[in-house]
């Protein structure tokens, strides 16, 4: 079931209404039993690789613990049981998604032909799943018996498998979703949550509908046709895929916090204006924030982080992003987009530590400067977005091989979009960054408009505008595919 | 003091409650407000015929105690102007542009809850039959009926059952299928304007006005002045043709609903076939086997069906002007139908002399001849290749005359002649071919005269 559904507006207030009139103490199991639904739309099957790495972490958790409380001076029995937790669950991630890949490569490295016995199409969500559980059982070992395993299986179930998160994150940690699905029984039903909730899944809906998949509509024009396009059909085509999956990922973050907050759950925030970021390191974290977290609290802090010197900080760097760049996708585009993205960071290092030793100090930067750092990071990052887009390394060098051919057969005015859907798509991009740069800058938008300042009269006018803009020009429904979110592959 | 401070307290503790439960209230009315305006700004429906004929059903003051339910044979073929003296009642027409039967069970329920009906009669067009309702593309049909429907129950079941959820949102917010015409230049200004008229406002441009062919005659009924001429009966490509299996399982399901209304609401009801002219039901192929589909449909029910295409020619005579094009009536054939069935189903005229007994029974009765010409384009690099099936009765000899419309000009100029029609060969450019059928070379008695844009 996707956000931008019709199945899921029925379903979402169908699983709100019954969660606020039934029993509090019935909360939970409901929203997992709605949760398991929301899943078995995709593949009924597969709800069971859910269940089974929520057993296994969950054991493992109460394991790890009562480990720990056995032998509080010996880690190595708590480890072991992380090290099985992480063995099993990484197995079923692996298989499914990695090992007909890894039989390719082998065949290909082997020069023979080696058929994979399985073929199966790869679980929706099962990275984040995976990574949201794994994260559970790290945070147990590290609480070294001080932070309790979750005892209540429908409790913890639900923290794996919350479904406006559960396909494409925020990858939540345990303090913070785990905590308040704990506390769900006692929460009463907030009209300003509420509010809060359907104007965010607003939001999302049209960073999606009107942004993300508009812009969709250039990019695959574009790219599927490659050959007769130059320089500038390309870059227009790869500037907005950057605005694309942007808007993609970000709207469904947007779409999984309302819909969470409807239900009095909070969702960290995955994004936080990545386009405004003035350098790479500042770009990772503001993009993704869950997942860059994750690494670095569950790969680089354990690989010795910027601990043991600048070359092991470096390489430790581009370990996680390798992984990272593995992490969306068993293709080698993926892990040359990691790799891109460690090279980039590592320059970043290296560059840092040589103003250190000339002694540069960073001053404030002027608003020339950070338009400028601005404007030069979205570009290689946009670079690294061209092997990410792309279905192999082979493609995307290709695509950089016609950006430097003149060429061209054909112009965009040959995709099918009319001038107003250019219109649509630069005002609307316009107003997403004007949120960024306002967010940005400190204004809590949404607080603004509940507020009095804003007024009520003006407050409803905005909620209309959202309402119907989002309607009228978003781009779903008979004359279009409904497009999956991008990220709901990885 | 501190009453007072409780008071103010508890004062504005109540009045966000209130304002929380008045909020979701207010944002469906605003929704629906706007929704509606939207609709008003976009839908170009200055000249629909559905939203009058709904308006009228809606607003009739005397009770509907006859409705005619079905697509446009059902429209254009039943006249309450005549069947209302005929049954001696108040007679409406509530058919629609391809109505497939769950539009007929959606006005049926919409007219019954306003209306006492007495009898309902059902058209049966067959080229309905067959959708599978959550795998339609188009829905204008549906949307014809859903735009001028009441809010109700009724309604949303309609647009859920009759559409995949991918059209919902189009069926509920009607504005959402326009919204490119808002950048239209003057489009959204000349839709105010044709809505500002009087007529409109009023759902009073109706009647016969000059120079309108097809008009609205109020009642639901469209007719139609001008009927066809030399029989000139062609489709490209050719009309639908009859399968062994023509009824889905929703039409069925449909088709059901509406003889439970019935039966549970003391409702007589029938099934009938509007007349179609010899040509169409030959080029249907199978037709008899259509006839026995309905009649095996509806036999557990024991609901009557009457297919007026079996007539006999001397009630009605299939002559070409009673035809507005290939399948439907004018307003003569109009005119003329509505008075046999409304006497057919008042008694006044008995069935075995209306019906022939079977389709073999009135196949035989029709002359062996040509009726009309079926044909297909097919462009290749240098020139279009129009191929020609021609629907005729049994052998006969006939004799063709192809002639090219000369560029800018009404005048024709022959082509050639042809003693058995298969294809023909054109330049790429646009035309217009005429075809002249004739019974033999004298070119004494023509058949048909066929227009063929290509």
């Amino acid at each position: 079931m996707l956000f931008n559904s019709v199945q899921f507006l029925i379903f979402l207030p169908i699983v709100a209404i019954l969660y606020y009139l039934i029993p509090r103490r019935a909360r939970c199991v409901w929203l997992l039993v709605a949760s398991y639904y929301f899943y078995m739309c995709w593949n009924p099957k597969y709800a069971i690789l859910i269940a089974l790495s929520t057993v296994i972490t969950y054991v493992s958790g109460i394991g790890i613990e009562t480990l720990w409380k056995k032998h509080p001076d010996n880690s190595i029995y708590a480890k072991s049981v992380v090290a099985a937790s992480f063995a099993a669950n990484l197995g079923i991630l692996v298989f499914f998604k990695y090992f007909n890949w890894l039989l390719a490569i082998a065949g290909t490295a082997l020069h023979i032909s080696i058929e994979s016995p399985f073929s199966f199409v790869l679980p929706v969500g099962i990275s984040f799943y995976t990574f949201q559980a794994l994260g559970y059982t790290v945070d147990i070992y590290r609480g070294r018996g001080k932070v309790k395993a979750e005892r209540n299986l429908v409790l913890y179930a639900l923290f794996v498998s919350f479904f406006p998160q559960l396909v494409a994150g925020p990858i939540e940690r345990s303090g913070n979703l785990l905590t308040q699905i704990e506390q769900v029984k006692d929460k009463k039903m907030d009209y300003g949550e509420l509010r809060d909730g359907l104007c965010l899944m607003l939001y999302g809906f049209f960073l999606k509908l009107v942004i993300a998949d508009r812009a969709a509509i250039v990019v695959d024009y574009v790219l599927d046709g490659y050959t007769y396009f130059g320089f500038v059909e390309l870059s227009v085509a790869f500037i907005l895929f950057a605005i694309q999956i942007l808007c993609d990922f970000h709207g469904y973050t947007v779409i999984a916090r309302g819909a969470a907050q409807i239900f009095g759950i909070r969702l960290m925030d995955n994004f936080r204006q990545p386009y405004l970021a003035t350098s790479i390191r500042d770009f990772w974290r503001r993009w993704h924030i869950s997942l860059t977290s994750w690494f670095t609290d569950y790969l680089y802090i354990p690989l010795g982080g910027s601990r043991k010197g600048t070359v092991r900080k470096m390489l430790n760097t581009l370990i996680v992003f390798l992984v990272s760049g593995l992490w969306h996708g068993a293709g080698g585009h993926f892990v040359m987009w990691g790799i891109l993205h460690g090279i980039y960071q590592n320059l970043s290092i290296l560059l840092q530590s040589v103003k250190d030793r000339l002694g540069f100090k960073d001053k404030k930067m002027s608003f020339g400067i950070r338009l400028l750092k601005t404007v030069f990071t979205f570009l290689i990052v946009d670079v690294a977005w061209i092997f990410f887009r792309a279905e192999s390394i082979g493609l995307a060098l290709a695509y950089l091989r016609q950006m430097t051919t003149a060429y061209q057969k054909n112009s965009l005015l040959d995709v099918s979009f009319a001038w107003f859907d250019w219109l649509i798509l630069l005002v609307a991009i316009g107003i997403m960054f004007a949120v960024d740069i306002l967010h940005e800058k400190g204004y809590k938008i949404r607080q603004w408009i509940y507020s009095t300042d804003c007024g009520l009269g003006f407050r409803w006018i905005i909620y209309m505008t959202a309402f119907w803009s989002v309607l009228l020009f978003g781009v779903y429904g008979v004359a279009y595919d409904e497009s999956q979110f991008i990220y709901f592959q990885f | 003091m501190m009453k007072v401070n409780l008071f103010i307290s508890n004062f504005n503790t109540y009045r966000k409650k209130i304002f929380s439960i008045i909020a979701p209230v207010l944002f469906l009315a605003l929704l629906l407000g706007i929704n509606r305006l939207m609709y008003y700004l976009l839908m170009d429906d200055a000249k629909s015929y559905t939203r009058l004929s709904l308006h009228e059903m809606y607003t009739q003051e005397e009770n509907i105690d006859v409705l005619f339910l079905g697509s446009s044979h059902c429209y254009r073929g039943v006249d309450p102007s005549v069947t209302d003296d005929i049954f001696d009642a108040n007679t409406f027409n509530g058919g629609s542009s391809s109505q497939s039967w769950d539009g007929s069970y959606a006005i049926l329920v919409e007219a019954g809850k306003r209306n006492e009906l007495k009898k309902v009669y059902v058209e049966m067009y067959y080229g309905v039959a067959g959708e599978v309702y959550q795998e339609r593309e188009l829905l204008t049909s549906t949307y014809l009926i859903s735009d001028y429907m009441r809010p109700s129950v009724n309604k949303v079941r309609y647009l859920v059952e009759g559409s995949s959820p991918d059209h919902w949102i189009d069926g509920f917010f009607p504005a959402r299928r326009y919204w490119q015409k808002l950048f239209s230049r003057g489009y959204v200004a000349n839709i105010i304007a044709s809505k500002q008229t009087d007529a409109y406002k009023n759902h009073e441009y109706w009647g016969n006005p000059e120079g309108e062919i097809d008009y609205y005659a109020g009642k639901g009924y469209r007719a139609c002045r001008e009927g066809i001429e030399d029989n000139d009966f062609s489709i490209k490509d050719g009309p639908k043709t009859v399968t062994a299996d023509m009824f889905s399982a929703d039409d069925k399901k449909s088709i059901q609903r509406i003889i439970e209304y019935c039966e549970k609401n003391n409702i007589e009801l029938a099934f009938f076939s509007s007349p179609m002219p010899y040509y169409y039901v030959l080029a249907a192929k199978d037709y008899g086997s259509y006839i026995d589909q309905v009649n095996q449909l509806l036999k557990e029910s024991g609901t009557p069906y009457y297919d007026f295409n079996l007539c006999k020619e001397q009630y009605f005579s299939y002559e070409c002007s009673l035809f507005r094009d290939v399948d439907h009536l004018s307003a003569a054939g109009g005119e003329r139908f509505s008075r046999v069935f409304a006497e057919f189903f008042t008694g006044q005229i008995a069935a075995e002399d209306l019906f022939y007994d079977s389709y073999e029974e009135k196949w035989q009765s029709m002359e062996d001849r040509v009726y009309g010409v079926n044909y297909s384009v097919t462009e290749t690099e240098t020139e279009k290749q129009i191929t020609f099936d021609v629907v005729q009765k049994g052998n006969v000899d006939y004799f063709v005359i192809v002639s090219k419309r000369i560029p800018g000009t009404d005048a024709y100029e022959e082509m050639c002649t042809l003693t058995s029609l298969q294809e023909v060969y054109v330049p790429l450019e646009e035309g217009r071919l005429r075809i002249e059928i004739f019974q033999d070379e004298n070119r004494s008695s023509l058949l048909n005269r066929i227009y063929v844009k290509y």
